[in-house]
């Protein structure tokens, strides 16, 4: 069997950090939590995941930030970021891709069930 | 215009009453200077100017009585009292008597306005042949007498002729005078009636002329400006809007036809209160020119705020709900992953677990729709343009339901009949949820056979179609359904889930992209939705939005 592919989960709503990281688990991948941007920046240096779960609305760094910060240094530009966002805004997802993003997640808009299936994708492709 | 006929009308009516009025002093000064020339010896002279004071304070009080003279009743009060005072002359005068009947037949004349024409035919005759038989009486006693008399007469009766014209003139204006000045209260009443209700209305009423001043106005206009003195004012002196951004908006630059201009984004500064209002500018053109506008407005700021408050309430609320929404879908999701694991566990808790799992996709489903249809009926839904394969997105929407086609064992179908390639300038997003919407209706409302989905083109337009061969819709409900929370009654009954919602989300995404989309179905046979996108993008208020970078783009790939 391979490798337990590794997936950091960044939102500083605890209940959906705990969901994801549960969710997750269940699907068989290994999942580290971050409950700020901050945190979630350091933890990506070191953990290296091979993918980001990332929360837009965030106190202290803003979601886009955190984004931008990532693909700025070395170490993490080549990591696949999800946005999660419960912004539907056309602004919002066309600057997320602008900034790399591999994929945009409407919170609420999009079922456990299509998330499960976009991590796979991305991780897959 | 009008104005200046009527004073000539009145000019000429004063004019034609001096002139009967000279004509009857004429005659009467004539017959009275005959009386005094031609010897009388016969009667007494005295006699003769009492019969000539009495018909004339007849005149008098008769011709300045309008009650009298104008009442058919007493049109023939003249001639019975000039008959009688002629009888009684001829009678009485001897060889005088022809100058009564000269004067007599001035003065009834002078009536002839009570006339009719017929009438005054008679009297001329009749005068003629009574002036003449007296003097072939006066003749034979004294010829160069008779003489004299019948010049006088015809002379006089010239006089008369013209007084006569100029009299039933002067009646006929002096009805025109009567019945203007009837017309003139009526529309001074109707004027004040109109005035009333003007004022009693609660919306500012301005009526301006072409050059731009205002002649009418109400008194709500006055409340609303807290202008006292409007009337004579010129529109730009005392009608000043703005933009929301507080800068000066000339409205009047909006008018190009007659077709009345609303705007309700413009503000007005009362003292140091920002006023919202509503206004309502009617233009009003004659030969193409613009001669008039009717300003009607409204102070909106209250309902505005309220408006604006909900809209923010129910963005905010929305907006809540999403998170905790998502959680209660994914821990439900979670724990039906987990009880999949678990061997001794009883299939109803599962099934309870898989309801309340569905029942939060419906809520969470439920949400969004409010929040679409929220944003296209408050006109919050923005448009993103950019170029993309119809036929790209058209595979991504049937890859995303292939699973549940798989579930209900249908077959999905994709033809694609274009020539070229399907590109086309649009919003991705909008198309890609309008498909979705009309994939998804399709799966949901077939339970054997397939769903196809065939892309064609002609000159102006791409067509889609998204036929299936399930339940159709009913004739009767086939133009609702793209109504509000429409759901036909039967469908319910089938288990079918939704909002009500869909289609009509569908319908208004559809015009927001310019586009145009038809049903056809036929029970148990299935339906086609037809959905028609022009080629060339129309709403141009999109295509400037969309930045110029990306327009750029646009020409270059073509």
């Amino acid at each position: 069997m391979a490798k337990k592919e590794k997936i950091l989960v960044v939102d500083d709503d605890k209940g959906l950090c705990q969901l994801y990281k549960l969710t997750m688990e269940q699907e068989g991948y290994e999942v580290f939590t971050a409950n700020q941007g901050e945190e979630g920046l350091s933890r990506a240096l070191e953990i290296k995941p091979d993918l980001i779960l990332l929360d837009i609305m965030m106190p202290m760094i803003h979601g886009l930030n955190v984004l931008d910060i990532l693909k700025a240094t070395p170490e993490t530009k080549d990591l696949k970021v999800i946005v999660l966002s419960a912004l539907s805004d056309e602004e919002t997802k066309n600057k997320a891709r602008e900034f790399g993003a591999s994929d945009y997640i409407v919170k609420s808009q999009s079922t456990m069930a299509e998330v499960i299936g976009r991590v796979a994708d991305i991780l897959n492709a | 215009m009008k104005e200046s006929n009527t004073k000539d009308i009145f000019l000429e009516f004063d004019r034609a009453q001096k002139l009967s009025g000279l004509v009857t002093g004429a005659s009467l000064l004539i017959t009275i200077i005959g009386v005094y020339l031609i010897p009388a010896e016969e009667v007494l002279r005295t006699q003769i100017l009492i019969v000539i004071a009495l018909v004339a304070m007849f005149s008098g009080i008769y011709y300045n009585s309008p009650k009298l003279y104008l009442n058919p009743k007493f049109r023939f009060l003249p001639d019975i009292a000039f008959l009688t005072a002629g009888a009684f002359s001829v009678l009485s005068s001897g060889h005088y008597g022809p100058f009564f009947l000269i004067f007599l037949f001035l003065i009834i004349t002078i009536d002839a306005y009570i006339f009719s024409l017929k009438e005054y035919v008679v009297v001329v005759i009749a005068s003629l042949i009574l002036i003449n038989v007296g003097s072939i009486f006066i003749w034979k006693t004294n010829p160069g007498l008779a003489f004299i008399i019948l010049i006088q007469s015809f002379s006089l009766i010239g006089l008369a002729i013209v007084s006569r014209l100029f009299a039933g003139y002067s009646l006929k204006v002096r009805e025109q005078k009567e019945a203007l000045e009837k017309l003139n209260k009526q529309i001074l009443r109707d004027k004040r009636e109109s005035l009333d209700l003007l004022d009693s209305i609660g919306d500012g009423i301005l009526s301006i002329n072409g050059d731009g001043k205002i002649y009418l106005h109400n008194k709500s206009s006055v409340d609303l400006l807290g202008i006292k003195n409007l009337e004579g004012k010129n529109l730009n002196e005392v009608f000043n809007l703005y933009s929301r951004d507080k800068l000066p908006v000339d409205i009047l630059k909006g008018i190009t036809d007659s077709s009345p201009l609303i705007r309700t984004d413009l503000y007005y500064k009362k003292g140091r209160q920002w006023l919202r209002f509503y206004v309502h500018l009617n233009p009003l053109f004659a030969d193409g020119a613009l001669i008039g506008l009717i300003i009607l407005f409204r102070d909106i700021t209250k309902e505005k705020q309220m408006d604006e408050q909900n809209t923010e309430f129910v963005a905010v609320a929305s907006h809540e709900m999403r998170t905790p929404l998502a959680q209660i879908e994914g821990f439900l999701f979670l724990a039906m992953k987990q009880l999949e694991e678990v061997r001794d566990i009883s299939p109803e808790t599962k099934n309870n677990i898989e309801m309340a799992h569905n029942s939060a996709i419906n809520l969470i489903n439920l949400t969004n729709d409010i929040l679409t249809v929220f944003k296209l009926d408050s006109n919050k839904m923005e448009v993103v343009l950019k170029q993309v394969k119809l036929s790209d997105i058209i595979g991504g929407v049937i890859s995303n339901y292939e699973k549940d086609v798989a579930k209900k064992n249908l077959k999905i179908h994709y033809k694609n009949q274009c020539k070229n390639e399907s590109k086309i300038i649009t919003d991705e997003s909008k198309l890609t949820q309008i498909l979705s919407n009309l994939v998804q209706n399709a799966i949901k409302f077939t339970e054997r056979g397939s769903v196809e989905i065939v892309l064609k083109e002609d000159n102006k337009s791409f067509i889609i179609k998204v036929s299936d061969t399930g339940y159709g819709i009913d004739h009767s409900a086939l133009k609702h359904v793209f109504e509000r929370f429409y759901r036909p009654e039967n469908w319910e009954t089938r288990k079918t889930q939704g909002t009500g919602l869909g289609l009509y989300i569908v319908k208004n995404l559809v015009e927001r992209l310019s586009g145009e989309i038809a049903v056809e179905s036929a029970r148990d046979i299935g339906s086609t939705f037809t959905l028609t996108l022009p080629k060339e993008y129309k709403n141009s208020d999109d295509l400037k939005k969309a930045s110029e970078e990306e327009l750029k783009n646009f020409i270059g790939t073509f």
